[in-house]
């Protein structure tokens, strides 16, 4: 191994270990949706990573702790960046629509293709099926412990905002 | 190990932490551009002391994939309609607002528009050149990752 590659290849280990992760998991798990493949991604990433680092030369307790937190910002930047980019790629409303305007429709025509009402149904239906939203005897939703804390992360994020920005 | 290294990972956690926690909320923009301004001060700064070529370009990497990332989720967090659904009905019964009202379609064009994907969608929605490739490449990109359109 080069000097450079000896002493600082071992930065590359949590970008190369996420890169594996998100290739293997594409290769493997196409078709599926992406949340039904997440344990697939975080998986193989954490194994290649183990790989990598057992592959390297032993070290004392202490560089562990260090090295550790630089391939755990490593790795989970790069996963965040991925993630992040697929999921606006499936659920972008605004990349929808695009998909649906090569005859120039009018306004009114595109609400109507997009269908608000059924899209609206089903992201609530995901709410109620994942337990973010219970129902109460009275038919009404309401939120529980587990979206308690999603809106707790919420309020970090965009205050008590309703609307979204 | 490399000790300059921690220390700019350090940095960089620290003002993505106090962003997140302080100043994300308050911010009209879904890029955060001073933060990543405040990054490359920090990279600028491990650059100077590591003098490390393959060190610096990781640096400039991981900086950008993190603001990448950040900005992608933020921009989840504070503009997911789920999320304004689950906010929505944590409101009293007389206080919500319809489910169908978080659906803007009108924002949407306008957006489209702003991003020169569309002529004045006022009567007809028309694809401008611009609007026509990105369509093509998200096409593309939807076919070579075999992923479906759900939004």
């Amino acid at each position: 191994m080069s000097g450079v590659f000896a002493i600082d290849g071992e930065l590359w280990i949590g970008f190369l270990a996420a890169t594996i992760g998100v290739v293997v998991s594409e290769v493997i798990g196409r078709g599926r949706v992406l949340y039904g493949r997440l344990f697939l991604l975080v998986g193989v990433t954490v194994a290649a990573w183990a790989t990598l680092r057992l592959l390297g030369r032993p070290r004392s307790p202490e560089m562990w702790v260090g090295s550790l937190l630089i391939d755990a910002v490593s790795i989970g930047a790069a996963l965040l960046a991925w993630f992040g980019f697929r999921v606006h790629l499936s659920n972008s409303i605004t990349l929808n629509l695009l998909t649906m305007l090569e005859d120039s429709p009018t306004p009114d025509q595109l609400e109507g293709r997009y269908g608000i009402a059924s899209q609206t149904r089903k992201r609530v239906a995901v709410l109620q099926d994942s337990g973010y939203l219970d129902r109460t005897p009275e038919q009404m939703l309401v939120i529980n412990p587990k979206s308690r804390l999603v809106l707790a992360i919420l309020k970090i994020a965009r205050g008590n905002r309703v609307r979204p920005l | 190990m490399n000790i300059n290294a921690l220390a700019y990972v350090l940095f960089v956690m620290a003002i993505f932490v106090v962003h997140f926690l302080f100043f994300l909320r308050h911010s009209p923009h879904i890029l955060p551009k001073k933060l990543f301004f405040a990054g490359v001060v920090g990279w600028c700064v491990f650059i100077a002391y590591d003098r490390n070529l393959a060190s610096a370009i990781w640096g400039l990497l991981l900086l950008c994939v993190l603001t990448f990332g950040y900005a992608n989720a933020s921009a989840f967090l504070r503009r997911g309609i789920t999320f304004a659904l689950i906010q929505n009905h944590r409101m009293p019964p007389a206080e919500r607002l319809p489910d169908e009202s978080f659906i803007q379609i009108r924002e949407r064009i306008t957006e489209m528009e702003n991003h020169g994907w569309i002529e004045n969608g006022a009567a007809q929605v028309v694809l401008t050149p611009t609007g026509r490739k990105t369509l093509r490449i998200y096409r593309f990109i939807l076919r070579v990752l075999g992923a479906e359109v759900v939004g």
